[in-house]
């Protein structure tokens, strides 16, 4: 069965590096730019590899600027975000996923649907309206207000991700629990959860990543620049008519590094867990 | 240890009484673990969402008390030729981006099903686009296409295919077809991913029989491959289709939505009304509240689609 170099075969070579150029130049492009200094980002022809590597574009990223504060404090400010997002989304959503699994209750598929529609409910339809409640409540520059907000997206996309978990669970494990007098939160936190860990490191990840990556809304609900989220931050850099290229990329390679390392740590996962229930 | 478990719980024949009670219980305690959900959902979505349809009578301006206009926001947005111009635009944005990711995502996942040696690592960078950050993976590409330094316009003119810098996203004709581009770059790898996984669960000895009986690879491609993935591909389309629908970042970051209004979808024609120029809050909820419908039906029809597929295997 081995033939090697049948056309079949060097034509899907040759499409996969074609394919791997096109992924991969922007980010190495990025990378490139990120060591350069201002001469050399504005050369009229670019250098393929930075001539004079340097870190002073990463240095410069350490010290607020009048229209943002210092890149170091507004990965801090994401990471606030995002992992209260994330603690508060997956605990309810371990909660919810349990309830739609494990009970048999009237109304039970009916909010199944209403989770599913709101996972796939599009959030640009409400950053006005939650503006606008925001405002009116005095949420809006709060930490809080923009956890809550993560939460349209959090809470539908953890519960639908461990209900596909869930179900595999055998649930006599849990009855013998109940039987021995485990109270029905005991066996969530013995049995249930245990069992469920890769789901909920899956779902922990991926609600993690979409909130650090997030940006109308952050753009959106917190406007002091000592609350601005990194991707806020960078965004703000785009001021200007001749804009600094090496830390604009510097600030994009330090905010993706994270995720693309969570993302490949979680990547077995993503397939089966976003199209829970019509992948198998 | 699982055998024991099953042993000690008898699970039928339980009685009326038993059941109805036990019945009672669940309904309590299902309702009692999803009313965090419901309660912090019912803030976050239904909350605003009937505050915005109530606003959507008034004129809003940031800052500024509503006055009542009753449907004066509706009339004006739908007699607006920008609003139906961000329509045609969001259409032809999303019909372009779905159906290429469609085809380089199958395509990709297809040349990516085969063991050869680095099949590991090609899976992995494939993946690249979708795990960057929006924000990054869009500024990346405004400096690779910048028309006076950027990395594109060197190559091709080192190439020789161009004398003229080309300004990829200033230029009128070729400011859609850069931003669709750069959607397609992030998206391509969510078919990929969830084809490949869908590939790997089709049955090989269907493919051996099908040799077998002579069959070509088109053939095995037509009459096994595509069938067989349908159910995925359809989902994976449908959510793509909502999400391509209302993404905003891209081209909020790569065009602004320009130049002059060419690349304005309706999600940045409804952040248009609400922070740009004369701002009126209560116009772009309108804006919103008429978006709603369409993005409901979408959701709908997948999850008609969804739960089919759940029927036939269940």
């Amino acid at each position: 069965m081995t033939r090697k170099f049948n056309p079949e075969q060097i034509l899907r070579f040759a499409f996969l590096i074609l394919i791997l150029i096109l992924v991969l130049f922007p980010v190495y492009w990025m990378i490139n730019t990120s060591f350069k200094g201002p001469a050399e980002v504005f050369q009229r022809s670019p250098s393929f590899y930075p001539h004079k590597p340097t870190f002073d574009a990463y240095v410069r990223l350490m010290e607020p600027t009048g229209t943002r504060a210092s890149f170091p404090r507004t990965m801090l400010n994401s990471l606030i975000a995002a992992s209260g997002a994330t603690v508060l989304s997956v605990t309810i959503g371990i909660l919810a996923a349990y309830s739609l699994t494990r009970l048999r209750f009237a109304g039970r598929d009916t909010f199944s649907a209403l989770v599913f529609g709101c996972y796939v409910f599009p959030g640009i339809l409400m950053f006005i309206p939650i503006y606008i409640l925001y405002s009116n409540i005095g949420l809006l520059d709060t930490f809080t207000g923009l956890i809550i907000a993560y939460q349209i997206f959090g809470i539908p996309f953890a519960t639908w991700m461990l209900r596909s978990y869930f179900v595999t669970i055998p649930s006599a494990l849990e009855e013998a629990a109940r039987i021995d007098g485990c109270s029905r939160l005991q066996s969530i936190i013995y049995i249930v959860i245990p069992l469920a860990a890769p789901g909920i490191a899956a779902s922990t990840i991926f609600t993690f990543t979409t909130s650090w990556n997030e940006f109308l809304f952050a753009q959106v609900l917190l406007q002091k620049p000592q609350n601005q989220t990194a991707q806020v931050a960078i965004y703000s850099l785009m001021n200007g008519d001749s804009l600094p290229w090496n830390q604009l990329m510097a600030a994009s390679v330090l905010v993706g590094i994270p995720v693309v390392i969570l993302y490949f740590a979680a990547q077995r996962f993503v397939g089966g867990g976003l199209t829970a229930g019509s992948v198998k | 240890m699982t055998n024991l478990a099953e042993e000690v719980t008898p699970r039928p024949a339980r009685s009326r009484s038993s059941w109805q009670s036990l019945e009672r219980k669940n309904l309590l305690a299902g309702y009692a673990f999803l009313a965090p959900a419901i309660l912090v959902l019912g803030f976050i979505l239904l909350v605003p969402f009937l505050q915005a349809v109530i606003l959507s009578f008034y004129e809003k301006p940031i800052g500024a008390p509503a006055t009542f206009t009753g449907l004066k926001n509706y009339v004006d947005t739908l007699t607006d030729a920008a609003f139906w111009k961000a329509g045609a635009n969001t259409f032809i944005f999303v019909s372009v981006s779905i159906l290429t990711k469609m085809v380089i995502g199958l395509a990709v996942a297809l040349a990516l099903n085969k063991e050869f040696p680095g099949r590991g690592i090609a899976r992995v960078i494939v993946l690249l686009p979708w795990a960057l950050p929006e924000v990054t993976a869009c500024l990346g590409f405004i400096w690779l296409l910048d028309g006076n330094i950027g990395a594109l316009n060197a190559i091709l003119r080192g190439f020789g295919l161009i004398e003229q810098n080309i300004y990829y996203l200033s230029d009128a004709k070729l400011a859609m077809p850069t931003v669709i581009a750069v959607n397609i770059w992030r998206g391509f790898p969510f078919f990929t991913l969830t084809l490949l996984a869908a590939l790997q669960t089709i049955d090989e000895q269907l493919y051996e029989a099908a040799e077998l009986d002579g069959a070509s690879s088109w053939n095995k491609f037509t009459a096994i491959t595509l069938p067989s993935l349908m159910p995925v591909l359809m989902v994976t389309t449908l959510l793509s289709t909502i999400w391509t629908t209302n993404s905003f970042t891209t081209i909020f970051i790569l065009t602004g939505g320009g130049p002059s209004d060419i690349t304005t979808t309706l999600p940045l024609y409804t952040y248009a009304e609400a922070f740009k120029g004369y701002a009126n809050l209560g116009r772009a909820a309108a804006v919103a509240v008429i978006i709603m419908p369409l993005i409901i039906l979408m959701i709908t029809i997948l999850m008609r689609v969804i739960r089919k597929r759940e029927e036939i295997e269940a």
